[in-house]
């Protein structure tokens, strides 16, 4: 055996002895991921508060059956939501991403940009024009003389709106997923003697397996939180039943009891998607060395292709469009003046854009830690984060109202609360898209980095992030769409005077001046539809 | 495809800048309400003020506190409905009133949480059940009676903890050209009645109507409230999301008679021009007759008593009760304001005996309406 | 004596119940470069992968250039051991061109420029510098990542199966290439490879490795010609202790 000829040096140790002898997670990447998780946990901390407080009659209500047929109505109309979102964006993405559709960088834009539009907002026009004698009645009456059309209230007007103004969600998470596809699987199944279709349905759909299930989460979580559909389609959800509880007689006990049980459906959907996600890995074999898939052509398929892009923009977009320029329209030759409230949508926009960058920071080690670091610990922060994107908005705003009276003082009805409060709500966004991302860079070019003398945080700054770009800004931009239309958070943790688009269209339209309300909601579309082109376009320099 | 990513660096690069330069200065400055007249309110210049501030009966005890004074005002009514009149207040009095608008309800639940830190001075509320609410918890300091008294007992609290300062009547609206007004019943129990089938269009979700159902059980009972609910739902009556849908339905022919608020009528007078509608009042102490009340109370945790009770006198001056009876078509319900031509005087509406406090508690009627397969 | 460059005292790792390496030890001068040989599975690129730091080994000492890298309550980061790793699918950041991808280990610094300059000349790759890796072909590629790994002139270079990704006629040529381009560098390697044909042509000393242990440490010529037990018949001893522990799969030069 060799001796060696000079002694050990002996270096600075910079690891403690580990029991496990396995790579830990580094504590600048556990202790932001603990706090964000922390602070997600402040809703839940709140209702256990105020449900402590409501006594035993508050228990006794969420035991009658009343609670059991909410139940079951808000699982049926949030599954149902779900899946017909997936439905529809399964398809609709292959479309956008792998075909030759004409007009595609057109449809990519205005199939997501239904998901600009408030539900609020939607739910009413879906009302006005779909409504037994709304305004699809009044066109085809004269036409085949139809005098009322089924009534839209109820479930079919709730899951309708949901649909419409959701169904983005997945889209998008799938269109991103079928970009991430290493076209060489779809060349080998097709060697292997599969045709497109079994081509499809046996390698893409089960690679698109993680896309279509975070897809589906944003998805369902809405669905469950969404106070403007139910409210306006009369729907009795758990939200709606909270909201009522606020509404009718100020019993913030009874809705927190309500909320809890919220937070247990919510913990039934996390847990029947953390399922899904299996155990396959998603990355490429070979980092940013692939080719661009070559683009399926339709042929004649093309005019269904184009009938579906069709009627879907028709509905999700331009029946909203239309109706609220028919507002603005009427009001303007009604002598009502035109104001185009360019402030508020200046504070839109910074609030949002804060939030998202807010969020980004805040799901950046949540996600890492989540992807890099898998375990128990990683895999509970990470699903924290999605607890208050299943809340309605006025039950997180009324739980960090309350955490800053007691806890932080100074910083009530700071601009400070109001993003957090968006960072509480919409995290779990910016957490997914930049976890979907993390999952198709090789670890191998992280190992690359360390070997070549970088720090774990270096890599991350000049490897990971850069390379999960995508991801990150898919996330910011997801945040930022959503913040433009966000109403309670905002009514209630803003610093007084702060108005957005969303509480300008809120303003006007709760006292039924619709046409004050159609241009800030014109705006809001307007001032979204860039980031979301941004969003949807978006960044694909070293993917082609 | 290589400028894309570039311009959106530069977009986030703009909302960077603007969030820093909004973070830089301390309160988010430029709001629609901020006026040029806010920079000299802030000032200990308004020393004169109080001999500007014109007809108030409580100016004699507020002699501007010293500090100039700003005041916080947590609005459940839309700056649409009530922004101009603030303003006005703001013009004539050199106070600087900050206004949190929001949903009544949704306040009122930030009001109870915030409990004695809350930095409001002033509950400005749309109905009568949410300062109910806030006065059951005990946030509310009383009124002096020098305000109070300005105000018909119908439409304030009886202990003086809050006090109305407009009057939102429910009416019936109908539509002319399909039912005479001779043949609409003397009390909402008359569209009970079989021929009313298929021709009633009304908005159980609005909470105008909730209120009205709780009324209803206040001063009926519970088995006439439910008599009641089911005799309409019997004459399938059509469901709208809104009061200017059902004024809406009424003018086109679509229902002939609908229980909304009076003003809704107004309102969408002035939106579309005319209207083939009119608003019925029932009369005699019938529980239809019922006017609820937008109202306002002072909170006791207020460290600017005095301006808050400048701001709540100047709610029930003539000023802002004429305000009140021109842009949002209410009822003034200060004696001798004229109200809008077309609706009757408060005096000539005999409205039901019942406290407005009393429609605090909504959760009895929720169940009802539930139970009676309205909900 | 000469320096030695790696230096293993009975390293073993072990993922659940599966026993990845075993006691292994071997030492490796500097200059030379070893071949780990062994079928898939043996735990050879595992042994790589705990030279190079990115796992910690359950027991065992390993040293670097004569400083000690990990051992009972202590482990040195991989970016603080001075190696140079080229992988098996080559892990060039496909968001980085060819000039910065090699720049990556380098220090900023006026010598950089000049640095990144000498090992393009040495991998034969001048003039490509602002190729992306996307562009550049699979031989390209692997040259690129050498070059790569060769920048910061690190004590030990580690390559996992390097020609793998290479199709068979280009394997022989790009072999010698590198060999030539390691030697020329001056390099200490080790490379994990199951080709036994590519082990012998390209080391100077073999170690074969079967279920997690070192069967054999020999040069090219004894592993040819066994004197003692080929590696096949190591087959059959499978599992069972050997007479002398303490020298058991020792590398000795």
């Amino acid at each position: 055996m060799a001796t060696v000829s000079r002694p050990f040096q002996v270096p600075r140790p910079i690891s403690r002895s580990r029991s496990q002898r396995r790579l830990l997670p580094p504590f600048m990447l556990t202790l932001p991921a603990l706090g964000v998780a922390l602070g997600m946990l402040v809703p839940i901390v709140y209702l256990v508060i105020r449900a402590a407080s409501a006594g035993e009659r508050a228990w006794l209500l969420l035991l009658r059956d009343r609670t059991l047929s909410v139940f079951l109505q808000t699982v049926l109309l949030a599954g149902t939501t779900t899946l017909i979102s997936v439905l529809i964006a399964v398809p609709l993405a292959w479309l956008l991403v792998r075909t030759d559709l004409p007009l595609r960088h057109f449809w990519t834009v205005a199939t997501a940009l239904p998901l600009v539009i408030p539900s609020y907002i939607g739910g009413f026009t879906v009302a006005a024009a779909l409504g037994p004698r709304g305004m699809l009645q009044k066109i085809l009456e004269p036409l085949i003389g139809v005098q009322r059309l089924p009534e839209i209230y109820g479930f079919p007007g709730a899951l309708l709106t949901l649909t419409l103004f959701s169904y983005p969600y997945v889209l998008l998470s799938i269109q991103a997923g079928l970009r991430g596809i290493d076209p060489s699987l779809e060349e080998a199944s097709r060697s292997l003697g599969h045709g497109p279709w079994s081509t499809f349905r046996r390698i893409i759909l089960p690679q698109l397996r993680p896309s279509i299930a975070a897809g589906s989460l944003l998805v369902a979580l809405y669905a469950l939180s969404d106070f403007g559909a139910v409210s306006l389609m009369q729907f009795d959800s758990f939200t709606r039943v909270i909201y009522m509880q606020y509404q009718a007689s100020i019993n913030r006990g009874f809705a927190a009891v309500m909320s809890l049980a919220l937070v247990a459906l919510t913990g039934l959907v996390l847990y029947s998607e953390g399922r899904t996600r299996g155990r396959a890995r998603y990355y490429r074999s070979a980092g940013g060395c692939n080719r661009p898939a070559t683009l399926i052509r339709l042929g004649r398929w093309r005019w269904p292709a184009l009938a579906f892009c069709g009627l879907l923009v028709l509905l999700a977009l331009m029946m909203p469009l239309g109706v609220m320029i028919y507002w603005l329209v009427q009001g303007l030759s009604n002598g009502e003046p035109l104001r185009l409230v360019w402030s508020a949508a200046l504070q839109s926009i910074i609030a949002s854009g804060v939030a998202a960058v807010a969020a980004v920071i805040a799901a950046v080690p949540v996600a890492v830690l989540a992807v890099r670091y898998s375990g128990r610990l990683s895999k509970w922060i990470e699903r924290s984060t999605y607890i208050g994107h299943a809340l309605p908005g006025l039950v997180v705003a009324l739980a960090l109202i309350f955490f800053s009276i007691n806890v932080v003082r100074p910083i009530y009805q700071t601009f400070a609360l109001l993003i957090a409060g968006y960072t509480v709500l919409f995290l779990p966004q910016a957490v997914g898209a930049i976890r979907s991302s993390l999952l198709q860079i090789s670890p191998r070019l992280e190992e690359a980095g360390r070997s070549l003398g970088r720090t774990p945080r270096q890599v991350l700054a000049t490897i990971t992030l850069p390379m999960a770009r995508p991801g990150v800004m898919a996330g910011a931009a997801l945040v930022f769409l959503t913040t433009m239309k966000e109403l309670p958070v905002t009514l209630l943790l803003s610093p007084i005077g702060f108005q957005t688009l969303a509480t300008r269209i809120w303003s006007a339209s709760s006292e039924a001046f619709w046409a004050r309300a159609a241009a800030p909601a014109l705006l809001l579309v307007l001032v979204s539809s860039l980031p979301m082109a941004f969003l949807v376009l978006g960044d694909r320099r070293w993917r082609s | 495809m290589a400028r894309k990513p570039q311009l959106l660096t530069l977009f986030i690069a703009l909302v960077a800048m603007l969030a820093i330069s909004a973070c830089g200065s301390p309160q988010v400055a430029p709001t629609a309400t901020s006026q040029p007249n806010t920079g000299q309110a802030a000032q200990p210049t308004n020393a004169p003020q109080p001999t500007e501030a014109p007809q108030q009966p409580a100016e004699t005890q507020a002699p501007a506190a010293g500090q100039g004074g700003t005041l916080t005002v947590y609005s459940g009514r839309t700056e649409d409905l009530v922004g101009p009149l603030i303003e006005q207040f703001e013009k004539d009095t050199g106070i600087e009133v900050q206004v949190k608008y929001g949903d009544t309800a949704e306040l009122a639940a930030a009001l109870l949480e915030e409990g004695d830190a809350s930095p409001a001075d002033v509950f400005f509320a749309q109905d009568a059940g949410a300062l109910g609410a806030v006065r059951k918890a005990g946030l509310f300091a009383p009124l002096s009676e020098a305000i109070l008294s300005r105000v018909d007992e119908r439409f304030r609290a009886d202990d003086g903890s809050w006090i109305g300062v407009s009057g939102r009547a429910r009416v019936v609206v109908y539509n002319p050209e399909l039912v005479k007004e001779e043949d609409l019943p003397e009390t909402i129990f008359g569209f009970t009645d079989p021929k009313w089938k298929g021709k009633i269009g009304w908005a159980p979700t609005n909470g105008s109507f909730q209120a009205f159902v709780t009324a209803l059980r206040v001063l009926e009972g519970e088995e006439r409230a439910r008599e009641w609910l089911e005799g309409i739902q019997a004459n399938e009556p059509k469901v709208y999301p809104k009061n200017t849908a059902i004024v809406e339905a009424v003018a086109n022919g679509e229902v002939e008679v609908g229980f909304v608020n009076h003003y809704y009528l107004l309102r969408l007078l002035k939106e579309k021009g005319d209207l083939k509608a009119k608003n019925y009042y029932f009369n005699n102490s019938d529980p239809g007759a019922l006017i609820n009340v937008a109202g306002v109370g002072m909170l006791k945790s207020s460290d600017n008593k005095e301006l808050a009770e400048q701001f709540i006198a100047y709610l029930v001056s003539e000023k802002a009760q004429q305000y009140f009876s021109s842009e949002t078509f209410e009822h003034p319900l200060v004696e001798g304001v004229k109200a809008d031509p077309r609706l009757p005087g408060l005096s000539e509406v005999q409205t039901p005996k019942i406290d407005l406090s009393d429609l605090e508690d909504l959760d009895g009627t929720l169940q009802l309406l539930q139970d009676a397969g309205v909900l | 004596m000469k320096d030695v460059a790696i230096l293993c005292e009975g390293i073993s790792k072990r993922y659940g119940t599966v026993q990845a390496v075993r006691e292994v030890t071997l030492a490796l001068e500097r200059g030379q470069f070893l071949a780990l040989l062994g079928p898939s599975g043996c735990g050879k690129t595992t042994t790589l992968r705990l030279l190079a730091g990115f796992e910690i080994p359950d027991s065992g000492e390993i040293a670097i250039g004569g400083q000690k890298v990990s051992a009972p309550g202590l482990f040195i980061p991989p970016e603080r051991r001075r190696i140079g790793m080229v992988f098996q699918d080559y892990a060039l950041f496909p968001h980085m061109n060819v000039e910065r991808n090699i720049a990556y280990g380098l220090s900023r610094g006026p010598e950089q420029a000049a640095r990144i300059q000498e090992v393009l000349e040495l991998v034969g790759l001048v003039g490509l510098e602002k190729r992306m890796p996307h562009e550049l072909s699979g031989g390209q590629q692997q040259r690129v990542a050498l070059a790569r790994a060769l920048a910061a002139r690190p004590e030990v270079v580690l390559l996992d199966e390097p020609f793998s990704n290479l199709d068979t006629g280009l394997r022989v040529r790009v072999r010698a290439e590198v060999r030539e381009i390691l030697a020329r560098a001056g390099a200490t390697a080790v490379f994990v490879t199951h080709d036994q044909e590519e082990a012998l042509s390209l080391a100077d000393q073999v170690a074969v490795m079967l279920n997690g242990q070192l069967v054999q440490c020999a040069s090219p010529e004894e592993v040819l010609s066994p004197p003692g037990e080929p590696p096949r018949s190591a087959v059959r001893r499978r599992g069972q202790p050997t007479a002398r522990p303490g020298l058991r799969g020792v590398c000795t030069l």
